[in-house]
Order: C-alpha cells, then sequence, then structure tokens
C-alpha cells in the first residue's frame, strides 16, 4: 500500500497564533479522514474569520490539543524556525504472525505535512517595558490586523488544499469501519536535530511510499 | 427514480442520496431560521449516533434538522439524471434601492449532477471507468458501491467545510445571531435546470469544482459558483474611525453628577459615523443589554442607517466592531429609584430606549387627576429631563423626522419605556402589519409617510411626550395645562383620539396586539402607547370618543392638519432660541 503524502503550504505566524491554525488544519485533516458516523461540529477560530468543522469527538480534540501544546512549548525555545507537523494514518498488521504475537507493524497509507514559519512577533523587544506612544501601539494593532487577515486568507488557501487533496486521493483510504483510523501526530521535540523536526518525520518524509515499522 | 438502468441499485441508491444530502448540507447554512427568531439549534448529542435519523447514517454525517431541505424530496425529484441546481438569493427587505432583477442577487449557485458517459462515446470518464464497465458481477458492483461511498463521504465532509468558508455563510450567520432583524434575507431557489447567468453575473462569480465521484456508468459533480465578495450595503461604510475616548461621565460614575450634561454625548449635527452603528444597535434585542440611549437625532437622511454597518459581509463574523466599542454614554436616569429594567416588557422585537421617562399617573402623582403636562415654561432645558437628553440639532423645525416613539405606560410602576425606531425600521415591521396603516393618517407634510407612524392608546391619561423641544408661544397654553388640568383639547389631544377611534379597526388592533403579546401586560388599564413627535407640540388629554365613525376621523384629522399648520406658522414666525427652551417636571418628581 503506497503512503500518500500531502506537503501543505508553509504559514509564517506567531507564537500566540498556534494554537488556533493548527487546531483549525489538523481537525479539518481529521474531518476528511474520519469516515465512521460523526456530527460535525463548527468551530470559529479565535484570531481568524475561519469557520472550520471538528468531527466532535472529545478525546481527538483533547489529543490534537495536547500535541499543539508540545509545539508551542517547542516554539518557545526555538523561536524563528522552520518546523513541520506531520499527521499521519496507518493500518496495523502483525508483522510476523506466529513468532511474535505482540509486535505490530504500521503501515502508513497517508501523512500530512504541516509547515510552519514561527517568528517572533515584530517590535516585541523594543517596546516592552516602555510606554509606547498610543499612536504607535495603534499602528502596530493595525498591523496586526492586517497580517492576520493575510494569514487568514492562506490559511483558507491551505484548507482548500486539504479539500483537494482528500477528494482526489482516496483510493488508498482503507475500508470504512466503525472506529477512526489509526493515527500520530508527531511534533519536534527538545532533542530534534538543528533541522527543527523529529527525526522520524524526517526519515518519514524520505522513505514515504514505503511501509515500514516503527517500534 | 433510476437514474439508468445500467448502475447497479446499490449505486443508482447512492446517487439518490448524493442529491438528498448535498441539498441538505446546503441549505442547513444557508437557510436562515425562519420560523422563529428565537428558535435556538439543538445542542447536538454527545454521541454521534445518539439522535442520528435514517438519513444521517448516509454517508456517515449527521446533520442538524433542515425541514426544508429535504421536504418531499423524494417525491418532487424526478430523476437522477436531472441537475440539481440550488441558487442561493440574497433578498433586500424593502430596499427601494435593489439594482438586482426578481427582489434578489444570486449569490451563490450550486449544481449537483450525475452525468453518464454514453456507451461508445469514448470521452468523458476515461479509461478507468470503460474498464469497468467491461465487469458487471456481483463482487464488483459491490465494490463499486463501496468505493462510490466513501469517495462521496469524503466528498459531503469537504462540502459542509466549503459552505462554512464561503462568504455568504457570515451572511447567514448574521441573519441567525440574536435575532436581529436586519435589511437582508437569504433565499433559495431549487431547479432542474442552470438558468445562465448574465456576463457580468458570470464575470463577478468564482467557482470551485470538487473532483467528481466516479460510478459505473458516469459520475457525480458538484460545483459552486459564489460571489467572492458580499457587498451589501448601497453606501460604503463610513470609514472615519471614532477616535478612543475615555468617557469620564459615565452612569454610575461616582463623578457623575446628576444634573449635569453630559460631556460624552454627542451634540447637534455631528458624529454622523455614529449612524450605522445606532442603527444597529436600535435593534439589539439582547434581553440582557442594558438600556443606551439612541442618538437618533443624528441619524437623519443617511442611506446607512437602514443598512447594516458590515458593508461586507466577509467581516461579519468579527466578534466585535469597532462600533460596539465607541457607543456613546447613555444619559443618566433622571429617576434612579425607578429603574425601568424592573418592568421590561419582554418583547425581542424592540429594544427600548435607554432614558425611562418618568411620568406619574394622575393617582401615582399629586392627585390632580392629571397627566404630567410637559411644560416649557422653563428657560432652560434641564438636561437631566430624559424626554430629551440631547438638544435636537434640527434648529427650528426640530422635528425629528425619523424618530417615532412608543411608551408604554405602567401605572404601578408610574414607569414609561420608550423605544425608538426608524422609517426603515418600519419597513422591517412590515410582516407584522404595524403602523403602515396609521402612518399614512398621519402624514405631515414635509416628511415622508412611512417617517412618521402614530399608535397612540390611552385609556385614563393622555401623557404628553412632544415637550422635547418647545416653542415659545405655547408657554401660556402649557402653563395653564400644569396649572389648572385644562381638558383643552389639543392638537396632540386630537391625535390619541383618532388613533382611539381607529384602534378599533380589526386590522390595527390585531397588528398592534401582536406586537404586544410577548409582555402580557393588561391592557384596560396600565399600558399607554405614546408616540412623540418632536414638534413641540404640546399635549394633553381629556375625554376620548369612545365611538366614531370614519367620517368623524377624517373630520378630526383635518382639524388636526390646520392647527398643526398654524403651530408651524407662528413657529416659523418666532425666532428661535434653544436657551429658552427645556423643560420642566410638572409634578416635582425628579
Amino acid at each position: 500500500m503506497n503512503c500518500e503524502t500531502c506537503h501543505l503550504n508553509e504559514l509564517e505566524l506567531e507564537p500566540l497564533e498556534i494554537k488556533d491554525v493548527l487546531r483549525c488544519i489538523l481537525h479539518t485533516i481529521f474531518f476528511h479522514r474520519t469516515l465512521t458516523l460523526v456530527r460535525p461540529k463548527d468551530v470559529d477560530c479565535d484570531l481568524f474569520e475561519i469557520t472550520y468543522v471538528q468531527c466532535g469527538l472529545a478525546e481527538l480534540e483533547k489529543e490534537v490539543d495536547e500535541k499543539i501544546n508540545q509545539f508551542i512549548a517547542w516554539a518557545e525555545k526555538h523561536p524563528n524556525r522552520k518546523s513541520q507537523v506531520c499527521l499521519s494514518f496507518f493500518d496495523e498488521k502483525n508483522k510476523h504472525p506466529g513468532w511474535f504475537s505482540s509486535k505490530t507493524e504500521r503501515v502508513y497509507w497517508e501523512q500530512w505535512f504541516i509547515n510552519l514559519h514561527v517568528t517572533s512577533p515584530k517590535g516585541q523587544g523594543k517596546s516592552r517595558g516602555s510606554k509606547a506612544p498610543a499612536n504607535t501601539k495603534g499602528q502596530a494593532l493595525e498591523e496586526t490586523s492586517s497580517r492576520r487577515d493575510a494569514l487568514s486568507l492562506l490559511i483558507q488557501e491551505v484548507l482548500f488544499q486539504i479539500i483537494n487533496y482528500a477528494n482526489e486521493k482516496k483510493d488508498h483510504i482503507p475500508p470504512i469501519s466503525d472506529r477512526i483510523f489509526n493515527h500520530e501526530i508527531l511534533v519536534p521535540s527538545s532533542s530534534d536535530s538543528v533541522f527543527g523536526w523529529n527525526a522520524d518525520v524526517l526519515r518519514r518524509a524520505l522513505s514515504s511510499g514505503h511501509s515500514y515499522s516503527l517500534n | 427514480m433510476a437514474a439508468t438502468a445500467s448502475e447497479p441499485p446499490m449505486v443508482e441508491q447512492v446517487i439518490t442520496e448524493f442529491f438528498a444530502k448535498s441539498l441538505h448540507i446546503i441549505l442547513e447554512s444557508r437557510s436562515p431560521y425562519e420560523s422563529s427568531r428565537s428558535f435556538t439549534r439543538p445542542s447536538p448529542p454527545s454521541s454521534p449516533l445518539s439522535g442520528s435519523q435514517p438519513r444521517d447514517r448516509w454517508f456517515n454525517l449527521a446533520l442538524r434538522d433542515c425541514p426544508a431541505a429535504l421536504e418531499n424530496f423524494d417525491l418532487w425529484r424526478q430523476s437522477n439524471l436531472e441537475p440539481l441546481v440550488i441558487d442561493i438569493v440574497m433578498l433586500w427587505r424593502d430596499n427601494p434601492n435593489t439594482t438586482c432583477s426578481e427582489g434578489g442577487k444570486i449569490i451563490e449557485r450550486w449544481v449537483i449532477q450525475y452525468e453518464t458517459s454514453k456507451p461508445g462515446s469514448g470521452s468523458g470518464n476515461g479509461s478507468k471507468n470503460h474498464s469497468r464497465k467491461s465487469r458487471n458481477s456481483p463482487a464488483e458492483d459491490h465494490s463499486l458501491y463501496r468505493s462510490t461511498y466513501k469517495g462521496s463521504t469524503v466528498l459531503f465532509r469537504s462540502l459542509h467545510l466549503v459552505v462554512r468558508l464561503l462568504p455568504a455563510y457570515n451572511l447567514f450567520r448574521e441573519l441567525n445571531s440574536s435575532g436581529r432583524i436586519r435589511p437582508l434575507n437569504l433565499s433559495h431557489k431549487i431547479s432542474s435546470f442552470v438558468e445562465p447567468f448574465t456576463r457580468a453575473e458570470d464575470a463577478e462569480m468564482k467557482h470551485y469544482a470538487f473532483a467528481p465521484i466516479e460510478t459505473l456508468f458516469g459520475r457525480l459533480s458538484l460545483s459552486v459558483s459564489y460571489v467572492p465578495v458580499l457587498e451589501v450595503v448601497a453606501a460604503p461604510e463610513p470609514t472615519t474611525h471614532m477616535s478612543t475616548e475615555l468617557i469620564l461621565d459615565y452612569v454610575g460614575s461616582p463623578t457623575t453628577d446628576f444634573l449635569r450634561t453630559f460631556n460624552s454625548l454627542p451634540s447637534d449635527g455631528i458624529a454622523p459615523d455614529c449612524a450605522a452603528m445606532t442603527r444597529r444597535h436600535s435593534w439589539s434585542i439582547d434581553p440582557g443589554a442594558r438600556p443606551s440611549v439612541s442618538p437618533s437625532p443624528l441619524l437623519h437622511d443617511s442611506p446607512l442607517t437602514r443598512l447594516h454597518p458590515h458593508s461586507t459581509i466577509s467581516s461579519g463574523k468579527k466578534k466585535s466592531t469597532g462600533f460596539e466599542d465607541c457607543y456613546p454614554s447613555p444619559p443618566l436616569s433622571p429617576s434612579p429609584s425607578r429603574s425601568p429594567s424592573a418592568s421590561y416588557p419582554k418583547n425581542s422585537l424592540f429594544r427600548y430606549e435607554s432614558a425611562p421617562v418618568v411620568i406619574p399617573t394622575g393617582r401615582d402623582g399629586g392627585g390632580s387627576g392629571l397627566p404630567p403636562s410637559p411644560s416649557f415654561k422653563g428657560k432652560h432645558q434641564l438636561p437631566s429631563q430624559n424626554y430629551n437628553p440631547t438638544p435636537s440639532p434640527d434648529g427650528n423645525s426640530n422635528v425629528r423626522k425619523d424618530l417615532v416613539r412608543f411608551g408604554e405606560f405602567e401605572n404601578n410602576a408610574a414607569m414609561q419605556k420608550v423605544l425608538s425606531f426608524d422609517k426603515y425600521d418600519l419597513g422591517y415591521f412590515h410582516g407584522l402589519k404595524l403602523t403602515r396603516t396609521a402612518s399614512k393618517l398621519f402624514i405631515t407634510d414635509e416628511l415622508d409617510e412611512r417617517e412618521l407612524a402614530f399608535a397612540w392608546e390611552d385609556r385614563d391619561i393622555i401623557i404628553d411626550q412632544l415637550n422635547r423641544v418647545g416653542i415659545s408661544d405655547r408657554e401660556g397654553q402649557e402653563t395653564n395645562l400644569d396649572a389648572g388640568g385644562s381638558m383643552t383639547r389639543t392638537p396632540a389631544a386630537a391625535i390619541g383620539a383618532l388613533v382611539r377611534m381607529l384602534k378599533t379597526a380589526p386590522g390595527l388592533r390585531a397588528s398592534r396586539q401582536s406586537i404586544e403579546a410577548p409582555p402580557p401586560v393588561p391592557q384596560e388599564s396600565s399600558v399607554q402607547r405614546v408616540m412623540t413627535e418632536e414638534h413641540g407640540d404640546a399635549a394633553s388629554s381629556s375625554a376620548l370618543l369612545q365611538s366614531k365613525t370614519a367620517a368623524d376621523a377624517l373630520e378630526e384629522l383635518k382639524k388636526y392638519k390646520a392647527i398643526r399648520e398654524s403651530i408651524l406658522d407662528r413657529a416659523k414666525a418666532l425666532p428661535r432660541d434653544d436657551g429658552k427652551m427645556g423643560e420642566k417636571p410638572a409634578d416635582g418628581d425628579l
């Protein structure tokens, strides 16, 4: 089974926006790949004029939030870095039936790479602790607003990228079952390489298109 | 409902449900809840499976109830070979400036189609489909069914998201949020043929097509043409920003003197930028919203006043707008001991103006049996007199052309609530048949017939609310009223009598009752509706005739008009002196 990969457009964002952006993108992917019966839940982004849809599964929301928090913690320690979050879907198969019955093989059938460039807020260091003039603050607010408007459009582009990909590539999706597909969300961790992303992610990116096992 | 004889029955069923589900998803997010503004969507069950309808099981997507979408769908849908075309139409309520034909503008067109590939055509579906056609075993049918079903399942998730990403969704949400009455509405039209757009319409629209779903002998396609930016107002949004200003004299501030003027209130003839936001607030029906004054005198003739402040719907989802924040500080109630909040009716259609007018009744006050006739003998208008918290900007005429006030009088609390709306707002009430009939009867010469509407009902006391701006030559009359409780019929009293007659007309009464329905107040003795025309007319009460004919009504009207014209003549003859105009509480209640 081939592993299809989708690299989403890079988004440049500030730390404050990570949660909103990642929630929106990850839940959109999950919504398109959770083919069990769902009752969709509309969610408004906090910072952007975007309404996206979640599957309405509390456990999934919790899992997503945990991974996002991990990523935020990493981004705080590694400012101004490009990074990736990878959402993978896989099947589990017994590796060697009869030999090690507990061993299973993960057969990845789809991976989504979310490319982010987390930047430091502009002017944050300069104005901190000082009383900036009102007009300067106003300008900063205006800049933030216009930047978010632009980012909002880019996020929507990414959402349409997901929609297009999810509909064009679907023959590889396993048959619909009564449970959501196996998945994992990989975020960079503090032990990662200088590239800013997990060695596993790098390895999988290089080996995409092939099944492999991890244990 | 056979699509073609060739498709396996299972796939045919998928095709049928494909149309139904598409319609449901689209209209669920485009068809406003017409039935009730207070309708709230039921919260979804915690489990995706609980409460799901049989049709929800299709494509594993449980949707909210949307009766309009699927009502008789199976009956009117003739054939799966017909395309399903859903036009989402933006409508303007009572807007004569609507430039679009047929009363609306198509902002989205969804086309759901099952396209067959003719055997032997050799084109259309590619080799993949041709190879399928050679196989038709039950196992292959089932495989094809699963493939079609899975593809449709993914597609409907995408559709569910896309309908929320398009601009019309913001308009839909605006229309459903908070029950406000909007100048816009959304409608939809379902047909089985694609009516071509004009060249201009087509140029304006963007198109998006979902990846088609392949079937054995054809494919299912879904596409949308949409207007990328919804311009929903005729006039541009005001671009002048209101500067941030600290309001030191806000209500409740310990530094606020009860009798001082409010610097933060808009002054004469300025702050046109507030017009739009004022309009918006004038329809706020948040039950818990604190009362706020409507700076209505500033709203004359602005086209924005009838339109939502959002010029572009794409911004409608913002959690707050600048307009919300720059609203002027409300005026101070002159009688804090009689808070209006306790007796506010729950009518969700109205926002009650913040300035509660405290008017004691004859029974409640000094026992004179007269209403607290407002007088203009005072040379200075007391700022705390909230009959007119802001000076009228209109100069001599002092006519607030766009403002009609209705008051409710409650004997027990001696409280009067005033609410206001303008002529455009009246249009919104058209469906309620509010006061159109009455307004036509009470047209003043210089006003548009819709600009004033009167609804005046009194039982025991006529309350004079026409003292916002005085006319100096009426002092004698006012004094007379104050002092002796003259029963002389004033023009305003004539109006009252006339309305009283007219209210017995079935239509008017019915409409009024419909408006008053939410707060069930005993009509016999405690409710009065008072219309205020800021013309300077004074009013008092006298015994009202219980029954008159239409001829009598016409006679009354003629009398009124004659008197009114004489008043106008006198008003024009005398120079205006704002400083001399004022009102003084007649009862010492303040």
